[in-house]
């Protein structure tokens, strides 16, 4: 099997989807609506997470709590939904604020999230430009309805999406944004203002989400007629492990650098291999081949 | 939508937000967001980081070094005939791109982390570098510290130590043409400033963000002038196409800037990379030519074949005794 990381290669030109994770019906509505989202039920997975989808942004409507925020992130990232294969993931909601000028309607770009219960912290890169505040988030397991001492902004969410979105994704492709609705004070977010918080922004939601699908260079798979060959060459070869992951480093490397590397792939398919020393010499020559392809 | 400025951010550890040089460093960045954290691997050590999108914003990360503040010399670099051999390493990672670098596969992240703790590392270099025996010490293998020494100032931190300890060499590394920010230094003659040059073609296309050969030329005879020991170091000599007219072509251009009588002596190696970092360096930059080249892999390192490498090294010296005595050129031998 060829190692999913490996299938990668730099391609600038092709912009990356999009998996939005939201917790509550409320917060997805504004966001369904700006992006004109339809309903997208290919599966029970998309089922379960009532996954919406258009023009390449995916939405999923999690359930409050770090743990389902957890599940659907990953359940979504593991079926694949996105059709490209190292989409950005976004989570977006409301929180609180203990901090004086984070006041109720603010968008706030997170650079931090400390999850409570473990005191365990986790960091998404900020690489891309943008004009809101900053602040680490503090995801707690239940409402937070005295305000903290120190300055943070707290939900219940966070940490669960990003640890799930983290050990699929790069640091860089993940993004946290989250709109103030109250400063801690035990005040009743009804589904209306949740909606009208997040409504409030977004534009600016919208636009952070394409810069970071335009932005950041995608690496794109191999496409499936080099795969299906590699496929068979591993198999036909019998190639060990340590050899499948140097052919694959090897012909992403090609494929990068646009030089060919079909036509000695497949001329191996043509020779007989009975031993593990016919395999280990035919395996040198076509690395010495491939290989050559790059010097000029 | 653009890139956020190098050091939007900067990662502060707990245990350095006090540190004189802390201070020193978030004075520098007024503008920058602060993260703090506790320890500076939780983020300079997360998996599957990007180096290429990472690189488009460097951020800073301000930690304390808590052990390790000396390694001994790598076999991989030359030791010019100093049995104790010693580097160290006051920051991590460099403001430059060069595509053949080492670090790109030594290091999970872009990012640069600082050790603010400057005088535990000349407090390490004291108890282990005592004056019974001469040493020789590098500190700019992992970064480049003239590069950013109007931010850290390290480079002056251990000027000042080699002054007080006359028996250990010091060395300093760069691709820089930073010479204006040890102006205000007097040279000392145990200290080395030593100059990685390559072909005007090899800066231009693959030592990204670098200084130019010219730039850094100029600096080197600046740094001449001042009277600083200098050291040129020809490597990695890289064997693309037109090598050898490249670097005849880099050699004379050298010395109609610099002065070939005060060097202190030229280093020459060809391309060599332990293996691990040459198979991470080919996952991060698959598009990377150097990175694929068909290298001699054996031992765990790879390089050029026995007889290329004394090809390589034979042309470049036989071009630099033109020039220089054969004494003051040390090759550093095919090493598989």
């Amino acid at each position: 099997m060829i190692p999913f990381t490996d299938r990668a290669t730099l391609n600038h030109a092709m912009k990356r989807d999009c998996l939005v994770i939201v917790s509550l019906p409320s917060e997805a509505k504004p966001l369904i609506e700006h992006w004109k989202l339809k309903p997208l039920r290919r599966n029970q997975t998309e089922e379960r997470f009532q996954l919406s989808h258009n023009n390449g942004i995916y939405l999923a409507i999690s359930g409050m709590g770090k743990i389902r925020s957890a599940i659907a992130t990953s359940a979504l990232l593991a079926s694949k939904v996105c059709s490209t294969p190292n989409p950005i993931i976004a989570n977006v909601g409301i929180a609180g604020s203990s901090i004086n000028d984070l006041l109720p309607g603010t968008l706030v770009y997170i650079n931090k999230i400390r999850d409570f219960a473990s005191n365990v912290s986790f960091y998404p890169d900020v690489i891309l430009k943008h004009r809101l505040p900053e602040a680490s988030l503090e995801t707690h397991d239940n409402p937070v309805t005295t305000t903290p001492s120190y300055r943070t902004i707290v939900d219940m969410e966070g940490s669960g999406f990003i640890q799930s979105a983290l050990s699929f994704a790069a640091p860089s492709t993940v993004m946290i944004l989250k709109v103030i609705s109250d400063m801690c004070e035990g005040t009743r977010i009804t589904p209306q203002d949740a909606s009208t918080h997040i409504q409030g922004h977004v534009e600016t939601i919208g636009h952070l989400v394409e810069g970071m699908r335009t932005h950041l260079p995608e690496p794109i798979a191999l496409d499936e007629v080099d795969l299906k060959t590699l496929e068979l060459v591993i198999s036909h070869a019998q190639l060990s492990t340590s050899q499948t992951h140097e052919i694959t480093r090897c012909i992403t490397a090609l494929k990068a650098q646009q030089k060919p590397f079909l036509a000695p792939l497949k001329n191996l398919l043509t020779k007989p291999i009975t031993s593990k020393s016919e395999r280990n010499a035919h395996f040198t020559e076509l690395l010495e081949t491939l290989y050559g392809e790059t010097i000029e | 939508m653009t890139t956020l400025p190098v050091f939007s951010h900067l990662y502060i550890e707990d245990a350095a937000r006090s540190l004189p040089l802390t201070e020193q460093i978030r004075a520098r960045f007024p503008k920058a967001v602060e993260v703090s954290i506790v320890n500076y691997k939780e983020v300079f050590n997360r998996p599957r980081q990007r180096w290429d999108h990472q690189q488009q914003s460097l951020k800073l990360i301000i930690a304390k070094r808590r052990d390790a503040f000396l390694y001994q010399g790598s076999s991989f670099v030359p030791n010019f005939a100093h049995d104790r051999f010693y580097y160290t390493t006051p920051i991590l990672n460099c403001l430059y791109g060069c595509e053949y670098c080492y670090l790109q596969g030594m290091f999970p992240s872009a990012n640069m982390v600082v050790f603010a703790n400057d005088q535990d590392f000349i407090t390490a270099a004291e108890n282990t570098l005592t004056p019974d025996t001469p040493a020789y010490l590098c500190i700019s293998y992992d970064t480049d510290l003239l590069a950013v020494e109007q931010l850290f100032g390290y480079c002056a931190t251990w000027i000042a130590y080699a002054k007080d300890n006359a028996h250990v060499t010091v060395e300093i590394r760069t691709k820089s043409a930073n010479i204006q920010a040890l102006k205000h230094i007097t040279p000392s003659p145990n200290i080395i400033l030593a100059w990685t040059l390559s072909p005007e073609t090899i800066t231009h296309t693959y030592e990204h963000k670098t200084p130019s050969l010219q730039a850094r030329l100029e600096a080197i005879s600046v740094a001449q002038q001042q009277g600083w020991k200098v050291r040129l170091c020809f490597d990695p000599i890289l064997r693309l196409p037109d090598w050898q007219a490249n670097y005849r072509a880099l050699i004379q251009q050298t010395f109609q800037t610099v002065c070939a009588e005060k060097l202190a002596d030229i280093s020459l190696g060809v391309f060599r990379i332990a293996s691990g970092y040459r198979k991470a360096l080919q996952e991060r930059s698959p598009q990377s030519k150097l990175a694929t080249y068909p290298y001699k892999v054996e031992n765990s390192a790879a390089s050029y074949t026995k007889e290329q490498t004394e090809e390589m090294l034979d042309y470049v010296s036989n071009e630099l005794i033109h020039f220089v005595p054969q004494e003051k050129i040390c090759p550093v031998p095919w090493q598989l």
